[in-house]
């Protein structure tokens, strides 16, 4: 296992490679370049000046020179670089963010499994009762709606309108110390838009998986034998329903992430969405690298997390 | 989804502009006849003043500020030598006097004695150099470094004492350098040890010192800055203790802060958010003559657009009064002017009644110029369509509407438009390139009327706001008269002139004159409106003299 993890990890480094040589041809041939917003638009910039910005950040080079002058940074000095904008470094500025997102994630996920899962379970155990019946209505709602109109419903409905929630930022703007209480009622809405949102596929999903474990010979077997139904199901069902799932926490994660972005856009959570998003407006190829890098790490870890996963519920697989 | 450029996504690209951030003394203001002044008690201090910002601060060092945002929040901190009180007029500010030399090219301003850096340094004129030297430096990438083009030199003559000296006479200089942001003083006792270059990447979150009415006591970047009263500032203690500017990522989020009363006012108002608060009990509104433009720029490298019949057919096609109506709620005023109406004293009020509806006309005027109507519904001549493409920034919910009703106007007499949305970047530099026919914009933010800028021929991108690449030789003899001129009723003259050329000529199809609008939460009192303005620290007077309701 520790050689596969390993294999794996050696793994990354050309795919992260690939991945950041094609982010710095894409954003650096993309139109709309740096020299705009760097300018200010100022009403009164000449080309030149516009060419002494490029050439103050090295963006007067061929986007190739400046990769590898990115890359090396990178390596040699362990440096992303800095900011065009406010000139700090973007480890520092991704640093302040993650923590949050991760707040975010970390809190909607667990909430969709704690609510998900049971649901489904009841759903499968149950086909086609009401319950199943509403959940998969529930489903086909949180498949349909967007993450962002569903954040922006339950803003008007509950901060608007009722006034029961604040309506976003991470803390009260009278707030000057940390109350967890109130951290917890900036929470509710963003982390209950990501729950809805995801948990319509993952109830499906574990509704499905448990659906044909239900049907399989062992667990009449396990009937005929005598067992409780309720042993049936979170003994020997649960336990290989979850299986297929487990894998869907390495596809689900980037999901989850891409969702969290839009999330804190409604919301003005200043995550990592919040930070990528302004430094693609901006034009902001150090931030924009930084983001995108980060999200690739992210991803290819949950899809590595998703086959350790998978060894550790299920003996009979061996990566060795 | 924010918009980094707010000003720019409504059409108008004023984004830090020098007088975009000017502030008034307040007690030589007048108050806007339709504005009463909110409150009229004994004013006191304390409380916190709460704003909502839909664009983060990149900056709190004034020389590296591009955005919109960053020279709102610049504002509270700032002050310049000089500065535009309501009526659009230079009043002294740090500088308690001034001359200008007889012939146009020296200007010398004479510094209050009693004005401190917020670390009790004195503030002299040896700042103002040094905020001259650091800007043209080009090793600091300014961005405003093209405003000093024309001047040549800056002097400190004696601690007191700042001499500028310019290339050529320039009537607009006094209210677009040295009246505030980005151009105002800075303590060279504090940063003139630091290399131009590395200034950039200077965390100015600690202790940044400033000569504004508030200092900075917090930043968190992308989330709030936190400014809290400069008691030792020179103009008195403002009554308001902090002010806590809000960064929200989108229209959208702004407006529910508003609506759940989490800030008192906004730095942008969109016309949907603006329609959404304007009844809201809580709020008082703010409503003002703009001092913007709004137009369609035209392509004249386009032969069929360079022809005036087509453009004056145009004109006659476009219904903007309805337009104004449906949109604006038929406040937004359809001049033909390149001159914002707000400045009055410049502005040629017979321009409102230019180009008035009439489709009748623009069909005679069409098909004079030989374009017929053809079994499609549009005109065509010589075998070629009647068809133009508009280019205009994505996620303006305005602008689309506007095109629409454009859009329509233009078929109903045979031409065919087509519209392409593009994210700001790329719309900016599809512009700059001149890749479309006609394309959304605007111009103005200043106090000043003149509009080099946008039709001088000198102003050709990339070297300025002329879009079409208007070349008119005449026309560029009245923008230059009326630089040179001094006079201001003189310049008027020149200017009505260039007004009743610019309606015989159409370099650009102008839209309309707008407002702009804002609210502010009852509980702040003792703000005046200006008479006019686009920006919020050019329209909301006078911070330091805002308190809230005890």
């Amino acid at each position: 296992m520790t050689t596969f993890i390993a294999r794996r990890l050696l793994g990354f480094i050309p795919l992260l490679l690939g991945i950041s040589i094609v982010t710095y041809a894409l954003i650096s041939l993309a139109p709309g370049g740096a020299a705009g917003v760097l300018s200010g638009m100022s009403r009164q910039s000449t080309e030149a000046d516009r060419k002494i910005l490029l050439h103050n950040l090295g963006l007067d080079r061929p986007w190739y020179v400046q990769y590898f002058f990115w890359l090396k940074n990178l390596v040699v000095n362990h440096s992303l670089g800095t900011s065009y904008i406010d000139g700090r470094p973007v480890l520092t500025k991704i640093f302040e963010k993650v923590p949050v997102t991760l707040e975010v994630i970390g809190l909607a996920f667990a909430c969709i499994l704690l609510i998900a899962i049971p649901i489904a379970v009841y759903a499968a155990a149950h086909k086609n009762s009401l319950v199943d019946h509403l959940a998969t209505l529930v489903a086909f709602i949180g498949y349909g709606a967007p993450t962002f109109w569903v954040g922006i419903m339950l803003l008007e409905l509950f901060s608007v309108q009722l006034r029961w929630l604040p309506a976003g930022g991470l803390a009260d703007i009278q707030s000057t110390h940390f109350d967890l209480g109130e951290r917890v009622r900036h929470l509710i809405l963003p982390v209950a838009t990501l729950t809805l949102v995801g948990m319509a596929s993952w109830m499906r999903y574990q509704r499905s998986a448990m659906i044909e474990v239900l049907s399989e010979d062992y667990i009449r077997t396990a009937a005929a034998k005598g067992l409780s139904r309720r042993t049936i199901i979170f003994k020997h069902a649960l336990r290989n329903a979850l299986l297929p799932v487990i894998t869907l926490v390495g596809l689900f994660l980037p999901a989850l992430l891409t969702g969290a972005y839009f999330v804190e856009t409604i919301f003005t959570i200043p995550g990592m969405g919040y930070l990528a998003l302004n430094a693609v407006f901006e034009r902001d190829y150090p931030v924009i690298m930084g983001t995108t890098m980060l999200s690739a790490v992210f991803v290819a870890l949950g899809n590595l997390l998703a086959d350790v996963a998978y060894a550790v519920v299920d003996p009979r697989i061996r990566y060795d | 989804m924010r918009y980094r450029f707010p000003i720019a996504a409504a059409g108008v690209l004023c984004l830090l502009l020098p007088a975009c951030a000017g502030q008034s003394t307040g007690s030589s203001t007048q108050q806007s006849p339709q504005q009463p002044a909110a409150g009229s008690g004994k004013p006191n201090y304390g409380g916190q003043l709460r704003i909502g910002a839909v664009a983060a601060a990149d900056t709190v060092f004034p020389i590296f500020a591009h955005t919109q945002g960053s020279g709102n929040d610049l504002g509270f901190m700032y002050d310049g030598l000089v500065n535009i009180d309501p009526d659009f007029n230079v009043v002294p500010w740090l500088a308690r006097s001034w001359s200008v030399s007889k012939d146009g090219l020296t200007y010398t301003f004479h510094l209050r004695r009693d004005a401190k850096w917020s670390d009790g340094q004195p503030i002299t004129a040896d700042d103002q150099v040094f905020e001259y030297q650091l800007t043209t430096n080009p090793a600091a990438s300014a961005p405003y470094k093209a405003d000093y083009d024309g001047v040549d030199s800056v002097r400190a003559t004696d601690k007191y004492t700042v001499v500028y000296h310019l290339k050529s006479p320039n009537a607009t200089f006094l209210a677009s350098i040295p009246s505030a942001l980005p151009h105002v003083p800075l303590p060279r006792h504090i940063y003139g040890k630091i290399p131009p270059g590395q200034l950039r990447n200077m965390d100015f979150s600690q202790h940044l010192v400033v000569s504004g009415p508030y200092t900075l006591k917090e930043w968190k970047h992308d989330d709030h800055l936190l400014l809290e009263s400069n008691r030792g500032w020179w103009h008195g203690r403002p009554y308001i203790d902090e002010v806590y500017i809000k960064e929200y990522e989108s229209n959208p989020a702004a407006l529910i802060a508003l609506q759940h009363g989490d800030v008192d006012t906004s730095y942008f108002l969109s016309t949907p958010m603006w329609l959404a608060l304007k009844d809201d009990a809580r709020y008082n509104t703010i409503h003002n003559p703009a001092d913007q433009v709004n137009q369609l720029a035209v392509n004249m490298k386009n032969p069929i657009l360079a022809d005036l019949a087509v453009r004056k057919a145009i004109m006659y096609a476009w219904d903007r009064k309805t337009e104004a109506e449906k949109l604006f709620h038929g406040e937004d005023v359809p001049a033909v002017s390149p001159i914002p109406w707000a400045i009055k004293w410049a502005f040629d009020p017979s321009t409102e009644n230019a180009y008035p509806f009439d489709p009748g006309k623009a069909e005679q005027i069409l098909d004079a110029d030989g374009w017929k109507m053809g079994s499609d519904g549009y005109r065509h001549k010589n075998g070629q369509l009647l068809h133009f493409v508009n280019g205009e920034i994505a996620g303006s919910e305005i602008s689309i509407k506007s095109f629409e009703l454009f859009q329509a106007n233009l078929k109903s007499v045979g031409i065919k438009t087509d519209s392409t949305s593009l994210e700001f970047n790329v719309f900016y530099q599809k512009e700059q390139q001149g890749q479309f026919d006609l394309n959304e914009g605007g111009f103005g933010g200043g106090a000043d009327p003149d509009p080099f800028i946008s039709l001088s021929s000198k102003a050709i991108p990339p070297n300025g706001l002329n879009y079409g690449h208007y070349v008119d030789p005449a026309m560029d003899a009245l923008i230059d008269a009326g630089r040179r001129e001094p006079n201001q009723a003189k310049r008027a003259a020149i200017y009505k002139k260039l007004q009743q050329r610019f309606v015989d000529r159409l370099p650009n199809l102008v839209d309309n004159m707008p407002y702009y609008r804002n609210v502010m939460n009852k509980r702040i009192l003792g703000f005046k409106s200006a008479q006019a303005g686009s920006q919020f620290t050019s329209t909301m007077f006078y911070e330091p003299e805002w308190y809230i309701a005890p």
